[in-house]
This record gives C-alpha cells, sequence and structure tokens, in this order.
C-alpha cells in the first residue's frame, strides 16, 4: 500500500504555487477577452497568401488587432462598429482579394451582464455540488472537501488561461466559460469515484485508522483514475490535434481541466478530507 | 434478461440504424415501383398535436452557416401593463418580416433579460445580412390625411396655404396589402383593403372630402393624394406612385407585416459562410471517429474480452446518440459536438469503473461469475452519484426555465443538452447493455 497521504504537504505546497503565480497572472496581465464580453467587431478572412503585407496595413489602425490564422487573418477591435467594419472590408477586398468567413458585431450592452449571470451559474454550482455530496455521502466533510478540490482546479484553469492569453493571446470566450463550467462538473465527479470508495471501506472497517482507509481507497483507485484520464485525454488530443480550429483552444481548456481534475481528486480533494475528519475528532 | 427483452433491444437498434440512415428509395427488381425505406420527413399526430420528424440532423449556424442577428427591443415608453403584448406583437411581426426574406426555418425567439427584451434571429445559410436588417428594421407607417387650407397673413399679402391633417385611418386598420397593375399603363400598384372598423373610417372619411384630395403618407412623407369622386363603402382603396416592381413588392410586404410596436435596436450580428461551417463540420467529426476508436483500442487492450464488450456498448451509445439527435430535432453546434465527445469520456468512465471493480474482486474471489456480479453491483453507486452530479450542473447550464440570472446563450446550451443526453444515453449503454453482455458471457442467472 502506497501511503499517498504522507507527502500531502508536498501536493498542497505545489498547488498553492501554481494558484499564486496563475492569480499573479490574472492581477498583472488580466485576459483577452473575446467581443461576447467587452463588445465589437471581428473579421475573419481566408488568405491563401503571405500575411505580412497586410499585417503592415494594419499599423496604422491603432485600435484594431491583427491575427495571422492557419487560413488567413482575423481582424478585431472593440471600438470596430458597423459603419467601421464596411470600409474596411471594402479595402481588404480590393487591395487583397481576401474572402471574407465570418463577421461579427456585437454592441457593448450584451456584455456585463453575461458575465454576472455566469458567475451566478459557477456559485450556483458549488453550492448544489456541495449540498448534494452532503446530503448523498451523509457528511459535510466530504461535501467541503470536494469543494475545495473544485476551486482548486478552477483556480489553476483560470490562471493558466490568463498566462496563455498573455503570451498566446488566447481569448476568453463563451466556449471558454463552458469548459470552466464542465470542469467544475468533471472534477467532482472523479472526486466523488474516490469518495464512494472511501465510504465503502469506513462501512467494511478493514481498516480502523482513518489514514489506512483512505490510502487503501487511493490505492483501489487509482488504476481507475489513470485509465478513465487517458480515455477523455485520448478524444480531446483527436479533438485539438484534427478538429476545426475554432473549437481547438476550447479541447485544451477540457484538456487541462481533465488533467487538474484527474490530479485534484486523491491528492487535494481526499487529503482535505482527512484533515477535516482529523480535526473533528 | 430474458428472450423478449433481448428481441426488444434488438428492435430498439434496429430503428436506430433505421433513423440514422439518408433517405432511402429502394426500387423492387423487376418491376418500377419504388419503395420509401427512408422519408424526408414523417408527421405523427399525438394527441392532436402535429409532430415532425425531419429526416436530416439540424446544424447551428456555426456549421452550416448563417447569420445570428439580436435586436433590442426598446420598451422604455410603453406603459409596464402594454409591455407583454406589444414585444409579443413584435416578435410575430418581425418573423413575417423575416418569412418575406424566404430563408428556410428561421429561429425567432423573444428573450426577457432583466427589464430588457429582445429578439434573437437566426437566419441559416442566409448570404446577405445587411438586406435583413434593414427588412427587419423598417417601419412602415401608412396613414391617410385630409386637405385642409388656412389663411397666411404676411404684411400686406395674404394667402392660402394647403396642408393636410391626420385622420383616423391609420395602417392599424388594414387587413390586407396586394400588389396589382393598372390595367392602362401596367404600372405597379399596391391596393388596400380594410378590416372592419377601417371600412367604417374610411367610409365617413370619404363622404367628407368629397370633391376634395385625401393624401396617402407613407413614414411621414407624401405619397399621393388623389380627388376623392365619391363616398367609398367597400374599404378599398388603391396607391398609385412611381415605384418599381421591387419596391412595390417590399411596401406590400411590409404593410402587411404591419408596424412594430416597439423601435428596435440592432445589438449583434454574426456571420459564418458556409464553408467554414463545412470545414468545422468535417474536421469535428473525422476527430470524432478517430477519438472513439482509439478509446476503444485502449480499452481491449487493457481490459481484453470485457474491453471488447466496452467497444460494443460504446458503438451503441454513437448510434443511439445520432438516433436521438435527429429524432428529437437537436440543434447541433459546435460546442454541441464537444458536449457530446465530452459525454462519450463519460460514458467510458462507467465502463471503466466497472470492469476495474471486477479486476478487483476476481482477485479475491476465484468463483469468476460471481466475482462479475459483486464488482458490477460495487460500481454501480459511485457511477450514480457522480452522473447525477453532472445531470444537475447540466441542468444549471440549460437553463431549462430561463432565469434571467442565468447564462443564457445559445453555445452554453448546446453543450448542456448534448452532455445530459450522453450521461443518459452512457448509463444505458455502459450500465444495462453491458450489464447484459456481462451477464450472458459469464452465464449468470
Amino acid at each position: 500500500m502506497i501511503d499517498f497521504l504522507k507527502y500531502r504537504r508536498f501536493y498542497f505546497l505545489l498547488s498553492g504555487l501554481v494558484i499564486v503565480v496563475g492569480l499573479f497572472s490574472v492581477w498583472r496581465f488580466g485576459f483577452e477577452y473575446s467581443i461576447d464580453f467587452i463588445g465589437g467587431g471581428l473579421i475573419e478572412y481566408n488568405y491563401q497568401k503571405n500575411t505580412e503585407p497586410v499585417k503592415e496595413l494594419f499599423k496604422q489602425y491603432e485600435d484594431l488587432s491583427f491575427q495571422k490564422t492557419n487560413h488567413g487573418f482575423i481582424v478585431k477591435g472593440t471600438k470596430l462598429d458597423k459603419k467601421k467594419a464596411e470600409q474596411l472590408d471594402k479595402k481588404i477586398k480590393q487591395k487583397y482579394q481576401a474572402k471574407k468567413k465570418r463577421f461579427e458585431l456585437v454592441g457593448p450592452s450584451v456584455t456585463r451582464d453575461n458575465v454576472i449571470k455566469i458567475i451566478n451559474a459557477a456559485l450556483l454550482s458549488v453550492l448544489v455540488i456541495l449540498i448534494y455530496i452532503a446530503l448523498s455521502f451523509k457528511s459535510w466533510r466530504f461535501g467541503l472537501a470536494a469543494v475545495v478540490a473544485l476551486l482548486h482546479d478552477t483556480l489553476i484553469l483560470v490562471g493558466i488561461w490568463s498566462i496563455l492569453s498573455h503570451l498566446f493571446g488566447v481569448e476568453v470566450d463563451v466556449l471558454f466559460v463552458t469548459s470552466v463550467l464542465t470542469i467544475m462538473s468533471f472534477s467532482v465527479h472523479d472526486t466523488i469515484v474516490i469518495f464512494d470508495q472511501i465510504r465503502e471501506e469506513e462501512k467494511q472497517g478493514t481498516y480502523q485508522d482513518t489514514k489506512d482507509i483512505i490510502n487503501w481507497s487511493l490505492n483501489l483507485t487509482m488504476a481507475r483514475s489513470i485509465n478513465n484520464s487517458l480515455t477523455i485525454l485520448l478524444m480531446l488530443s483527436a479533438l485539438i490535434v484534427l478538429g476545426g480550429e475554432s473549437i481547438r483552444w476550447f479541447a485544451v481548456a477540457l484538456l487541462i481541466g481533465t488533467l487538474l481534475g484527474t490530479y485534484s481528486s486523491p491528492f487535494i480533494a481526499s487529503p482535505v478530507y482527512y484533515l477535516l475528519v482529523k480535526k473533528g475528532k | 434478461m430474458n428472450k423478449k427483452k433481448w428481441a426488444l433491444l434488438a428492435l430498439l437498434i434496429l430503428f436506430s440504424v433505421w433513423a440514422v440512415l439518408p433517405l432511402l428509395l429502394v426500387t423492387i427488381p423487376y418491376t418500377e415501383k419504388e419503395i420509401t425505406l427512408k422519408p424526408e420527413e414523417i408527421k405523427v399526430s399525438i394527441f392532436g398535436k402535429e409532430l415532425n420528424f425531419q429526416n436530416k440532423i439540424r446544424l447551428g449556424l456555426d456549421l452550416q452557416g448563417g447569420s445570428h442577428l439580436l435586436f433590442l427591443l426598446d420598451t422604455n415608453k410603453l406603459l409596464k401593463e402594454n409591455v407583454t403584448e406589444a414585444t409579443n406583437a413584435a416578435r410575430d411581426i418581425i418573423e413575417k418580416r423575416v418569412n418575406f426574406f424566404g430563408v428556410a426555418e428561421p429561429q425567432i425567439f423573444l428573450l426577457k433579460d432583466g427589464q430588457k427584451y429582445k429578439v434573437s434571429v437566426d437566419l441559416a445559410g442566409n448570404k446577405n445580412p445587411q438586406e435583413a436588417i434593414k427588412l427587419i428594421g423598417r417601419t412602415v407607417q401608412l396613414d391617410f390625411r385630409e386637405y385642409q387650407t388656412k389663411k397666411v397673413q404676411q404684411g400686406t399679402e395674404s394667402a392660402v396655404v394647403p396642408y393636410f391633417v391626420p385622420s383616423k385611418l391609420t395602417g392599424q386598420y388594414l387587413k390586407k396589402a396586394t400588389l396589382v397593375f393598372d390595367q392602362q399603363t401596367g404600372k405597379p400598384q399596391i391596393s388596400l383593403l380594410f378590416d372592419e372598423q377601417g371600412k367604417k373610417i374610411f367610409a365617413t372619411l370619404t363622404k367628407k372630402n368629397i370633391k376634395k384630395p385625401l393624401a396617402i403618407f407613407l413614414d411621414n412623407q407624401l405619397l399621393t393624394a388623389p380627388v376623392v369622386q365619391q363616398e367609398i363603402k367597400d374599404g378599398k382603396a388603391v396607391i398609385t406612385g412611381e415605384f418599381s416592381i421591387e419596391e412595390a413588392k417590399e411596401l406590400v410586404n411590409s404593410l402587411n407585416a404591419g408596424a412594430l410596436p416597439v423601435p428596435i435596436k440592432l445589438l449583434e450580428q454574426k456571420t459564418v459562410e458556409a464553408t467554414l461551417g463545412k470545414e468545422n463540420v468535417q474536421k469535428s467529426l473525422f476527430a470524432g471517429v478517430i477519438g472513439l476508436l482509439s478509446v476503444v483500442v485502449f480499452m481491449v487492450g487493457v481490459y481484453r474480452k470485457e474491453g471488447v464488450v466496452a467497444g460494443i456498448s460504446l458503438g451503441l451509445y454513437a448510434l443511439f446518440s445520432l438516433a436521438l439527435y435527429k429524432l428529437l430535432g437537436i440543434v447541433l453546434t459546435m460546442s454541441g459536438i464537444a458536449g457530446f465527445i465530452l459525454s462519450v469520456g463519460m460514458a467510458v468512465d462507467a465502463n471503466i469503473l466497472i470492469y476495474e471493480r471486477i479486476k478487483e474482486e476476481k482477485r479475491k474471489i476465484n468463483d469468476q461469475p460471481r466475482a462479475v456480479r459483486t464488482g458490477f453491483f460495487r460500481a454501480l453507486s459511485a457511477i450514480k452519484s457522480a452522473n447525477i452530479n453532472t445531470l444537475l450542473i447540466c441542468l444549471i447550464l440549460f437553463n431549462p426555465f430561463n432565469f434571467a440570472f442565468l447564462p443564457q446563450f445559445g453555445a452554453v446550451r448546446g453543450f448542456a443538452l448534448t452532455l445530459a443526453l450522453g450521461v443518459i444515453l452512457g448509463l444505458f449503454t455502459g450500465v444495462f447493455i453491458t450489464k447484459n453482455i456481462l451477464w450472458k458471457i459469464y452465464k449468470i442467472e
């Protein structure tokens, strides 16, 4: 039997460090938001030729950002409204014969409400999870430990996203929000499986000490945790490598989240549960 | 599971295969007859309600290309008790206008967002959203005005100045407008027919103004002012003017649709070209198939015999999912596909949980059938708790009661819907079907 709980201070330290770095990035650099959140315009073009001259052209537009894609380029900006977008489109069509693929305009009024709604959904989910686990496992300690692991996963994912945002211009868009909410449910899904085992061992009474019960449960469930996340990773890797460009970062977010969810169940949720039980005694 | 249940399962599988099939016509050999094994559309009437099953998976705008428009209804000037009626009427009028545009299955929804009312319009495959925006936002106000004159004194000179006073007769009383052609000149004209109330107003109005001009205003602009010859009792009028056939058609459409009861403002506009959509579908489907196959290979590699069972249950899972998407008419978007792919992962999880438990029991118990049985039931409680939890989250994300404090975006909803369906189907194939196959293999009673 491997004593997983022995190194709990190390897990907490490691996770704490990653969370601090991520939150620092959020505080220092923030995020790149998609126009769904801040309003503005976006035009995507198909353009097979060299995009460097196009990029040069955009140096004169200070409030527009230029982004190269696999098959062309994207132009966007918070101040790009209908009139400006139409003028710009005419110019690009004439000069480069680029083909318009996607065109989006979002008014700024849509935006702030959406952020609040998402936060509401997240908070409600946390509450529902806490109550559901506390009820079905008949102990608030399980609920609280699962929620700590969930917050751990969410914070790290958000922090990593801020770093990716800063380094590669990856956006916070509706799909990223979806992925955060999914990761929240996946994280708990994974934790429940381990907690179910711990509860069963508690009932069976093969081991008396909480430490042994948890360690034995972790030994039993480790293969399942790893195999399960491997299958999800296979699916998501296929999506990242072969899927369309527009869901690539979405798949990346889910992939990071899956890894976090698998890691946090034995290494965060279980030690936290152990500490809660030990304190209660 | 007895023979009856196996037969039922076989029937279900056959039915799903049939549901997934594209349009299928078979020619009977030696005859000229063709029978339709799979029609384009099936109509079933249940309790007087007509259900329509389309033989195709409905794709969202991001997958098939098209335009999404979001309008804000300005309800500031309305009385509170009129808001519901006016916003619903605005939605209906927008729908009428969009229908003139000739797009297949436009999706028009009224969204309530706190105190704000919005109408979202989804036009599939529509290439020119600008025209649609123009048509939707157009407010055609028709009214009739009476001719009057007044004396204007300027210095020593006085002049008689004609002007028009708005009458009670407006487009509100219009029953129908039609495009007709002048029999002599062949020019397009618009013929108007008023409803009962409008007829009466028109009759009094014409009676009062015999031998005087009666002006027709469109959008506050004088269009024509014919002189009334006699009282008109049948509620019919004709507008003549210098317009082209196209203009006349548009006017007729706008008049028939009626004026919007509230001013609208375009908030959001998103257009995806069909080519980008096609690329997305093909790539995602390909990725899904490869992902699914690699999962099956992995399962067989790790769990051998049981891995094959997992492969079968996964195959059935994919089949049932596609059949359900078609039968329920779920609109599949990019995030929906992602939800499906993720739910595959969660469906596999049920299998892994069961097989890991069985492995564990096999180590303890020599009697294989008993080990399989115990392992299976031990895995159930974890599967149950974990999946109920995911379904609860799906419920919050899907927001079925349209709570204004939760997200209402299509992308989040599509994802939650496919994930929830995936979880339920995953339980059916991963638990129920897996159990029966295992029971058969290990001859468990």
